[in-house]
């Protein structure tokens, strides 16, 4: 019986091969996006799951409510904040500080730059992540000890030896050799935490002057901290009662007050942060949990929209089958028999597109990682394989396509089947649910095509929106602040000003992308409400012009002015700000804030111009209001900038020579804005693109299952044009009758869809702080791009059908 | 064999009500060849699938040996056809995308009894008594009409049903072809199979050892010969 099922299975897919394989090529293209975005899925929802007792490990999060500013998350808390929360709170087993740190490795030929990380020693009783060589529990405990990955070992010791030999690293400026006490795994792709190089985070190894400031005091936010909290609900019991730690252990330290506004601590375990992070400062490589939701709507839909075809086609096709099941029945079938070989049918269809769904996925995913810079996978068996996610969609589609048809094409009365010419296909009801099902289909498809579109409007918004600054023509060099150029800055941006191609050359303390933020409280007199916040920006000569930033009032700083220069000591020296800061400070209008007093710190300052505001951050981060201080002297952690004209390798490698003398053993970077930014931006587009295809797939199974419909529905309607044309119907007569029956789902879907897509995509770019406006051309080239390629898809069949001769049409029955 | 008391077809669409079959009488014992004639409409169709199953009267009571058909739930019945009858059909019926032993083995599918071997066995016994045996790995649309309707034959044959029903099994077929399925249907009745047949062939009625005359869904004749 079951070799007779498969006999007549595979005759009959061979004899309707069209149906086949529009059916089958609907399944697989739907099986593969939807294996596809659930590893894009999976791979964002199972970030840090894979350290050990990652549920246990907590980082302490800080949300900063600065008056004046919309309040910030951010994984930077002050130093001294986690030994104080482990000395107040018993729970906390063990934690561990993480600081980057910029090292720098010299090897037999050469120096190399280095990412490292200063830990605390009980690093490893926090993480305990798979050690290689050496032991993890003393391996931090030797201030000159250096931990390293695999990776790295191979890099520095190409024998492959590394445990108990040395390596002289130059960290802040100090020169000094470090042992290499173990040697740990590479951290895989799904992890918050970047390491590479692990060194002790030691008080003693900082300058006596930075100490303090570094470790002592509540105003400075340059460490991220994790603890080890592995009773239940412990870790919740400490941020019920974060606000006392606040008050009993908080000094002002210039914060703003009160401070129990200012600071919201929390502690999150590790599976949840990389979500978290999206809403902050660490935006950068965060995902979005609402976008990662909305894949997995889209892998789901695509995966419904595939199993709609099916059950479309199977039914439309049933009139076919009607006589084979009369048959069957009157041969002493029973229903049941029946249904059972249509679901196996179905569940067999279903798992020869799984196969052909793996394989397109196979073939997909190079092109997707080298496309998104993913390192998505697919692995077959294991806790994470693809198996059984694989089958269950097989035995889901195949028994939730597969139902309907078969509940259908099994009920067909055999007399009437056998004793009428004319085939039933399913009844008008059938006709009805198969009209319901198109539409689903285009509604779902059109929805994503709008949101894709609004998506694609977004990105291409981002990637070209008016930031502010002007973001062509520039290099950026963050190693300017490196002490290797101590007393030698001035003289090198001289340099570089007097190079050919550079049209100007400055230093700041903030620069794009930067997480680095000064503070300053400022104060109107006689403006009542709370002293703002503002971000404080010192810059160099010709910053303005460098970073190409425009004047709304006023005027730029002038070198010449000792008024403008905070280097210099005359009072009351002249700031300028942002419009935000604008705003944010209470004036009306830039103009109306030049020449006014603002009080900094307490001491008085005068406004002396406004720019426009720029971005220098996320697109999704509000753009804080800023206050620009101008010094002639060098200014602390400043990174220099450098506007130039004509070919960027010609100006780089003039630069690069220039540094080189300056500073021989430091090695030369300069990054363009797009790519310092490059982070913010990247994640969102790729997302964006998954998404893209997505919706252009669920649109090419919505045409397939048209077209199949149109194949059919036209076949059955030959007879009824054939009388139409007797009548004296022209070709195009019936034409407009056959095209318009399959527009017509195709603008009602488009009724629905608009306002759906319209609602979600306000809600997504609301998370934007720079958004496209939502254009009426959104939601119009969806459309008619769907009502294109419906005609399309059921053009050849129409016309054939409508230009039959009316005897033969008659004929056909 | 088959008892037929009061038996009623009506068909209703949503205005109309037209009955096919009204108040049929009618018993049929072993071995017996019954042509069923009349003109077109007249019910004679519907009464062979009220008879076959394949349709379920309106009113009346069907009994077949001692099993009341009407109250017979759809699988049972599904189960009587398969044990019990043969169909032959105008139309051959026959479903293209299988073979003609493929076809014909469909009669012994939904039996359930017999094993893969046994099954080829009778398969090739009923293909070489209708004479398409080497017509077996054939597609039914490369057959002729007779031999495609000697391939339903053997299909409605092969489960060696008691009782085999024929729809008109010449009305498509050339008059030659046509006395070659008579021919085997004679056969089959001589050695023990009742027969019903619908036909619109005086001639092919006059071979049946009983005729039965219908007129607007009833019978209007009865009348048995002698051998």
């Amino acid at each position: 019986m079951p070799g007779h099922h498969m006999r007549t299975l595979y005759r009959t897919l061979n004899r309707h091969r069209l149906y086949t394989a529009l059916n089958i090529a609907g399944l697989a293209v739907g099986i593969a996006v939807f294996l596809t975005l659930m590893l894009t899925v999976r791979f964002e929802t199972g970030f840090n799951r894979w350290i050990p007792d990652a549920d246990s490990i907590h980082r302490l999060n800080l949300t900063l409510a600065f008056p004046g500013r919309p309040s910030q998350f951010t994984s930077n808390v002050q130093a001294v904040a986690m030994p104080a929360l482990a000395a107040d709170y018993p729970q906390i087993e063990a934690y561990t500080r993480l600081m980057g740190a910029s090292v720098r490795v010299r090897l037999a030929d050469r120096t190399v730059m280095q990412r490292a990380t200063r830990v605390d020693p009980d690093f490893f009783e926090v993480f305990n992540l798979p050690v290689v060589a050496g032991d993890a529990s003393t391996a931090l405990s030797d201030p000159a000890s250096v931990v390293l990955t695999e990776t790295l070992t191979g890099t520095f010791f190409p024998n492959g030896q590394a445990l108990g030999e040395t390596l002289t690293l130059i960290v802040g400026g100090r020169e000094s050799v470090y042992t290499v006490t173990a040697v740990i795994r590479d951290l895989p792709p799904q992890t918050s935490l970047r390491i590479e190089m692990l060194i002790p985070l030691n008080r003693a190894d900082f300058p006596l002057e930075e100490q303090a400031r570094l470790f002592d005091v509540w105003n400075n936010f340059s460490t991220t901290a994790y603890a080890r909290i592995s009773e239940p609900g412990a870790a919740e019991a400490i941020n019920a009662d974060m606000e006392n730690f606040v008050i009993r252990r908080v000094n002002p330290d210039n914060l703003p007050a009160p401070l129990v506004e200012v600071l919201r601590y929390d502690f999150m375990a590790l599976p949840h942060i990389h979500f978290a992070d999206a809403r902050g400062h660490d935006a950068a490589g965060a995902a979005d949990p609402a976008v990662v939701r909305l894949l997995a709507l889209v892998a789901v839909m695509t995966l419904a929209l595939a199993a709609i075809n099916y059950i479309n086609l199977a039914t439309a096709r049933s009139s076919l089958r009607a006589r084979e099941v009369a048959i069957r029945k009157t041969l002493g079938a029973t229903r049941g028999a029946l249904i059972i070989q249509f679901l196996s049918e179905a569940m067999l269809l279903a798992l020869l597109a799984a196969l052909f769904g793996l394989a397109l996925t196979e073939l997909a995913l190079p092109v997707i990682n080298a496309y998104g810079g993913t390192q998505l996978a697919l692995t077959y068996v294991g806790p994470d394989g693809v198996l059984p996610v694989l089958l269950g969609a097989v035995v889901g589609v195949g028994l939730g396509a597969g139902a309907w048809p078969a509940l259908v094409i099994s009920r067909f009365a055999p007399a009437a089947v056998l004793a009428s010419a004319r085939s039933p296909g399913g009844g008008r009801a059938g006709a009805r649910v198969r009209s319901a099902l198109v539409l689903a289909q285009f509604t779902i498809a059109l929805i994503f095509a709008m949101c894709a579109a609004v998506m694609l409007a977004q990105n291409h918004h981002m990637r070209h929106a008016d930031l502010g600054f002007e973001r062509d023509g520039l290099l950026i060099l963050e190693r300017f602040s490196w002490p290797d150029l101590d007393g030698r800055r001035a003289s090198l941006l001289d340099q570089f000003r007097n190079t050919p191609g550079v049209i100007a050359a400055t230093v700041s303390d903030r620069s794009p992308a930067t997480g680095s933020i000064t503070s300053a409280n400022a104060a109107r007199l006689g403006h009542s409400g709370a002293e703002p916040s503002l971000v404080m920006e010192i810059v160099g000569e010709d910053y303005f012009a460098a970073y190409g930033l425009r004047l709304a009032a006023g005027r730029f700083f002038d070198a010449d002015n000792r008024l403008d220069d905070a280097a210099s000591e005359v009072d009351g020296r002249n700031v300028m700000l942002n419009e935000t800061a604008v705003r944010t400070l209470g004036f009306p209008d830039p103009q109306a804030a030049i020449g006014e007093p603002v009080y900094l710190f307490g001491n008085r300052v005068t406004v002396t111009g406004v720019v426009r505001d720029a971005r220098f951050r996320s697109p999704r981060e509000v753009i804080p209001p800023v206050l620009y201080r101008y010094s002639s002297g060098d200014i602390e952690g400043g990174v220099a900038a450098v506007r130039h004209a004509g070919d960027p390798a010609g100006i780089r490698a003039r630069l690069e020579a220039l540094w080189q003398e300056a500073a021989p053993v430091l090695p030369f970077e300069a990054e363009t804005a797009d790519q310092l930014l490059h982070a913010y931006y990247a994640p969102e587009d790729h997302r964006s693109r998954l998404f893209s295809l997505g919706a252009s797939v669920a649109m090419l199974i919505g045409a397939l299952g048209l077209y199949g419909m149109a194949a059919f529905v036209t076949a059955r309607r030959i007879r009824e044009i054939g009388i139409r044309k007797t009548l004296g119907a022209s070709t195009g007569d019936a034409l407009r009758l056959l095209i318009g029956q399959f527009l017509r789902p195709v603008v009602a879907a488009s009724v629905i869809a608009a306002p759906s897509a319209f609602w979600i995509m306000t809600v997504w770019l609301d998370r934007f702080d720079d958004r496209v406006s939502l254009s009426v051309l959104h939601f119009t080239v969806p459309v008619l791009g769907a009502l294109v390629i419906a005609v399309l898809t059921v053009l050849g069949h129409a016309v054939a059908a409508a230009r039959a001769e009316p005897a033969r049409a008659l004929r056909a029955n | 064999m088959i008892a037929l008391s009061g038996i009623e077809r009506l068909y209703r669409t949503e205005e109309v009500e037209t009955a096919a079959l009204g108040q049929i009488a009618l018993e049929i014992s072993q071995g017996e060849f019954v042509a069923v004639t009349g003109p077109s409409g007249c019910g004679k169709s519907t009464l062979l699938n009220v008879i076959g199953m394949i349709d379920r009267p309106t009113a009346g009571r069907y009994m077949f040996y001692d099993q009341d058909v009407c109250a017979a739930s759809e699988r049972t019945l599904a189960g009587l056809r398969a044990r019990h009858l043969g169909f032959i059909f105008q139309t051959f019926n026959l479903i293209d995308e299988l073979t003609i032993t493929e076809n014909v083995e469909l009669g012994l599918v939904y039996r359930r009894t017999l094993s893969g071997a046994e099954r080829r066995i009778r398969v090739a016994e009923a293909m070489d008594r209708v004479g398409i045996a080497h017509r077996a790995r054939h597609f039914p649309h490369q057959l002729s009409g007779g031999q495609q309707q000697r391939a339903a034959i053997a299909r409605a044959i092969v489960g060696h049903p008691e009782l085999i029903l024929a729809d008109e099994p010449t009305g498509n077929l050339d008059s030659r072809n046509g006395s070659q399925v008579m021919d085997i249907l004679q056969g089959l009745n001589a050695q023990g199979a009742t027969l019903v047949m619908v036909t619109h062939s005086p001639a092919h009625a006059d071979m049946a050892g009983r005729v039965v005359e219908m007129l607007d869904g009833r019978i209007v004749a009865d009348v048995r010969r002698r051998a």
